[in-house]
C-alpha cells in the first residue's frame, strides 16, 4: 500500500506515468465491479475509464491516510450509484463469462459448486439487489476488509457483514430453488 | 465455543475479519465438531466458487494508455528536485504536505468567485477535451484551462420547466467563452441551444461595478453543449458575464427568464499575458490602409491587432463613382458603407509553409489552424479586427501575409420590372459574375411594426457574400427608400435569398427599377509580410 501512496505523490508531481501504474493495478478489479453492477460491457468498461479520470483529477483531495484503493473503489460505486439513475438496465450477456472454469468440489450436497451452474449461478448473483451484489463484488474480487467495505460504502461494519451473510445466504436459497427446477427459466 | 455461536461468526471467520480471540475459538471448536467444520468447508468452498465466478476476463492491454492519453501530468512544482533528493521516509512525509498545498493551489485556481457558491464540474476533464475543437486548434483553450484560467461554473436557472445551465467559462485577456447547456425538465439537453444575443436578451460582460465591457459576442456548437464567446479588450482584473435571457430557440422561439451572472477572475492570466507593439503600415492598391498594430500572447490564444481605414483618396473616387449612379440620392448609411474590408491572411514559418489561415473573416470552428477573426469596433472609414489563433510554437519566426481583400464599393448596375408580370415573368440580370432575379413583390405586415409595407424577393448567386444595398425608383424618377429584410435573408453557399421592404409603395405603379448601391469587390493584387515578434 506504500507503493501506492507512493506513486500518487509522483503524480502529483508531474509524472503522469506514475499513474498507469496505479491503473494497471486496479483497472481489473474496477471493471469486475462495473460489469456486474451495469450489466453491459460496453458501458462497464467506459464507466472504469471514468473512474480512473475522475480519480486522477481529484488526486489533490485524496488523504495519504486513507488506502488509495478504497478510495477508488468508493469513486468506482458512486459512478455505479449515478449510473443506474440515468440510465435504462439491460439484459446481461453471459456470453464473456462462461469461459470461467470452477474449481472441483468434493462434497456432492454443495450442487451449486459444479461446473455445469456456472452460468446460472452469473445469473443468480445478477439477480441479487444492488446492495448484496456490491458487498459479493467488493469482498470477494476486491479483497477488500470490512473495514474498508465499510468506509466504501458508507456504511457501519455490521451492516457489511450483515449483507455478506445474507448475500450468500439468498445464493444458497436460488440454489435450492433451481434444483426443485422451473424458477430459473421463468424469470428469463 | 458453543455451536450456535460458531455458526453466528462464521462468515466473519471465512472473510477473515475476525479477532485473534474470535479465530482461536472457532479453529479449536471445529477441531472436535464435525458438524461445524464441514460447514466451514462449504462456506470456503463457496468463497473460492465466488472468486472465480466474479472474476472478469482482463481488459485488453490498450486500456491504461488509453485512459493516460486523456490525461494531462499535473504541474511540475517548483520545488520537486528537492523533494526528491530527501530519504524515503522524509519525501513520505513532504510528499504529504505537497498534496494538501496542491489541493489548496488547485482549488484556488478552479474555485469560483461566484457569490452563490459552486463546485468544480466532476466532468471537467471531459470538457477540456471537448475545447479542444471548439475555439480554433488543439490546444489553445485546454493549455488555458489547465492553467487554472478556467472557471468551473456549473450554475443554473430554471423557468418553465427549462434549464439554462452555464458549465464553465474560460477567460484570458483576449475573450471569454462561457460554455452551457439548455435542458428540458427530464435534464435532457435540447438539440436546439440557441440563444440570440440581440433583441430581447441581453448577454454582456461588465466590471465589477458594472460598467459595460463587451457586448459583441459570438454563438458557436458543439454536440451537446454550445459557447458564448466574448471579445475583450485590455479587461480589468476582475470581470463579471451577465446572462439576461427571454427568449430562446431558433425555429419556435420561447420564452423564458433567465438571469444569471458569474464572476470570473483575470488576474493570473493577465500576469502571463505579452504584448508587444508590431506598427506597420501598408496601403492596397485600392487604397485601403491596413495597418498591423500589435500581437498579444496569452494563454489561450495569440491574438493579432488589425486596423483597416480607407484613404482619402479612395474615399473621394467612391464618391465620385457613387455620384455616377442615375438618378440616386447618396445618403450618409451608404456613403459609411463605402470601403468596407474582409481581408484574407495566412501565417506562414520562413520556409513559407502556412501554419494559420483565416479566410475572409470568417470563423470555421471544423477546421483547426485557423484563425478567429472577429470586428472589434466598426467607426465610419475604421474598421478594427482581432485575429485570434492557438498559440503556435514561438521559436519560429512568424510570419503575417495578406493574401486578398474584398471591399464595399459602389456599383452601376440596375433592373427594371413591372410588378404585374413578375409572377409570370421573372426578371433575371448579371452583374460582376453574379445573377440576380427578381421573383416577386408583394403587400405585407412589416414584422417589426406591423405598419403594411410592399416586400421585394430577390433571388440569385453571388461569389462574395454581401447583400447588396439597393434603392428604387419609380418611372417618373421618384426615389422610395429600400430596407433590407435580414429576418427573410439568406445565404446558403453562394445562393442567395434577399428581401427587400419598402414603405408607403402607391399601388398602382406600373414600372419599378431596382438600383444597386453597393456591391462589394474582391481583389487579390495584394502583397504584404510581415514579421511577427516573438514572446520573451
Amino acid at each position: 500500500m506504500d507503493d501506492d501512496k507512493e506513486c500518487v505523490s509522483q503524480v502529483l508531481q508531474g509524472n503522469k506515468q506514475a499513474y498507469g501504474y496505479l491503473i494497471d493495478k486496479y483497472r481489473d478489479k474496477v471493471h469486475a465491479i462495473m460489469i456486474r453492477m451495469l450489466n453491459q460491457s460496453q458501458d462497464a468498461q467506459d464507466l472504469t475509464q471514468e473512474c480512473f479520470i475522475k480519480a486522477y483529477n481529484s488526486l489533490h483531495s485524496f488523504d495519504s491516510e486513507r488506502k488509495f484503493s478504497s478510495w477508488l473503489y468508493r469513486i468506482a460505486v458512486n459512478l455505479c450509484i449515478t449510473n443506474q439513475q440515468t440510465k435504462q438496465r439491460q439484459p446481461y450477456l453471459y456470453g464473456d463469462l462462461e469461459l470461467v472454469s470452477l474449481p472441483d468440489t468434493p462434497s456432492p450436497e454443495c450442487m451449486y459448486l459444479k461446473k455445469e451452474f456456472a452460468t446460472e449461478l452469473h445469473f443468480l448473483i445478477d439477480r441479487l439487489p444492488e446492495s448484496y451484489k456490491i458487498v459479493l463484488l467488493l469482498r470477494y474480487v476486491d479483497d477488500l476488509t470490512y473495514q474498508e467495505m465499510s468506509q466504501v460504502l458508507d456504511i457501519p461494519v455490521n451492516l457489511v457483514q450483515v449483507r455478506l451473510y445474507r448475500a450468500r445466504q439468498k445464493l444458497r436459497e436460488y440454489f435450492s430453488k433451481t434444483k426443485e427446477g422451473g424458477e430459473l427459466h421463468e424469470v428469463r | 465455543m458453543k455451536c450456535a455461536k460458531i455458526q453466528l461468526l462464521l462468515t466473519r471467520y471465512i472473510d477473515q475479519d475476525v479477532t485473534m480471540e474470535e479465530r482461536m475459538g472457532v479453529e479449536t471448536h471445529i477441531l472436535h465438531c464435525p458438524a461445524c467444520k464441514e460447514l466451514v468447508d462449504i462456506m470456503n468452498q463457496e468463497t473460492a466458487v465466488l472468486h472465480h465466478v466474479l472474476t472478469t476476463p482482463p481488459l485488453p492491454d490498450h486500456f491504461t494508455i488509453d485512459i493516460l492519453d486523456k490525461l494531462e501530468p499535473f504541474p511540475i512544482p517548483k520545488d520537486a528536485t528537492v523533494v526528491q533528493s530527501m530519504t524515503r521516509s522524509a519525501r513520505r512525509k513532504s510528499a504529504t504536505r505537497l498534496i494538501g498545498k496542491r489541493a489548496a493551489v488547485v482549488s484556488a485556481a478552479l474555485l469560483v468567485t461566484l457569490a452563490t457558491g459552486s463546485f468544480v464540474s466532476p466532468t471537467f476533464a471531459e470538457y477540456i477535451s471537448s475545447f479542444i475543437t471548439r475555439i480554433g486548434g488543439e490546444w489553445g483553450v485546454k493549455l488555458a484551462a489547465e492553467q487554472g484560467f478556467s472557471t468551473a461554473v456549473n450554475q443554473k436557472v430554471t423557468s418553465n420547466g427549462y434549464t439554462f445551465r452555464v458549465k464553465d467559462i474560460v477567460a484570458d485577456p483576449t475573450r471569454l467563452v462561457a460554455t452551457f447547456t439548455i435542458e428540458d425538465e427530464n435534464g435532457e439537453i435540447l438539440p436546439d441551444l440557441y440563444i440570440p444575443n440581440y433583441g430581447v436578451n441581453q448577454l454582456f460582460i461588465t466590471d465589477t461595478d458594472g460598467n459595460r465591457l463587451s457586448k459583441t459576442n459570438s454563438f458557436t456548437r458543439g454536440d451537446d453543449f454550445a459557447d458564448f464567446v466574448f471579445d475583450l479588450n485590455d479587461p480589468p482584473d476582475q470581470v463579471v458575464v451577465h446572462f439576461q435571457i427571454k427568449e430562446f430557440g431558433s425555429k419556435d422561439p420561447k420564452s423564458v427568464d433567465w438571469n444569471l451572472s458569474a464572476a470570473v477572475d483575470l488576474s493570473a492570466s493577465k500576469k502571463v499575458t505579452q504584448n508587444l507593439p508590431i506598427e506597420e503600415i501598408y496601403v492596397s492598391p485600392q487604397g485601403i490602409r491596413f495597418h498591423l498594430k500589435n500581437i498579444l500572447y496569452a494563454p489561450s490564444a495569440t491574438r493579432l491587432s488589425i486596423e483597416t481605414t480607407l484613404t482619402e483618396k479612395a474615399k473621394n473616387r467612391y464618391i465620385e463613382q457613387a455620384e455616377q449612379i442615375a438618378g440616386i440620392e447618396l445618403d450618409e448609411e451608404t456613403l459609411n458603407r463605402y470601403g468596407a474590408t474582409l481581408f484574407s491572411y495566412h501565417l506562414e514559418n520562413e520556409k513559407g509553409e502556412h501554419v494559420a489561415v483565416s479566410e475572409e473573416g470568417r470563423f470555421n470552428p471544423k477546421k483547426s489552424g485557423l484563425i478567429y477573426h472577429t470586428l472589434v469596433k466598426a467607426d465610419p472609414g475604421v474598421e478594427a479586427w482581432h485575429g485570434s489563433f492557438v498559440p503556435f510554437s514561438t521559436k519560429e519566426q512568424m510570419y503575417w501575409v495578406l493574401d486578398s481583400l474584398n471591399v464595399v464599393e459602389p456599383a452601376q448596375f440596375s433592373m427594371e420590372f413591372e410588378p404585374a408580370e413578375l409572377a409570370q415573368h421573372p426578371v433575371s440580370k448579371t452583374y460582376q459574375g453574379n445573377t440576380y432575379t427578381v421573383v416577386g413583390m408583394e403587400k405585407q405586415k412589416d414584422p417589426q411594426t406591423n405598419d403594411l409595407v410592399t416586400a421585394i424577393r430577390l433571388e440569385g448567386t453571388s461569389s462574395v457574400f454581401e447583400f447588396n444595398r439597393w434603392a428604387l425608383l419609380d418611372a417618373s424618377g421618384k426615389e422610395y427608400k429600400v430596407e433590407i429584410d435580414y429576418a427573410n435573408s439568406e445565404f446558403v453557399d453562394q445562393r442567395f435569398v434577399q428581401t427587400l421592404l419598402v414603405s408607403d409603395l402607391p399601388e398602382d405603379l406600373t414600372k419599378l427599377k431596382l438600383v444597386m448601391k453597393t456591391i462589394r469587390n474582391k481583389y487579390t493584387d495584394v502583397k504584404w509580410r510581415v514579421p511577427l515578434p516573438q514572446p520573451k
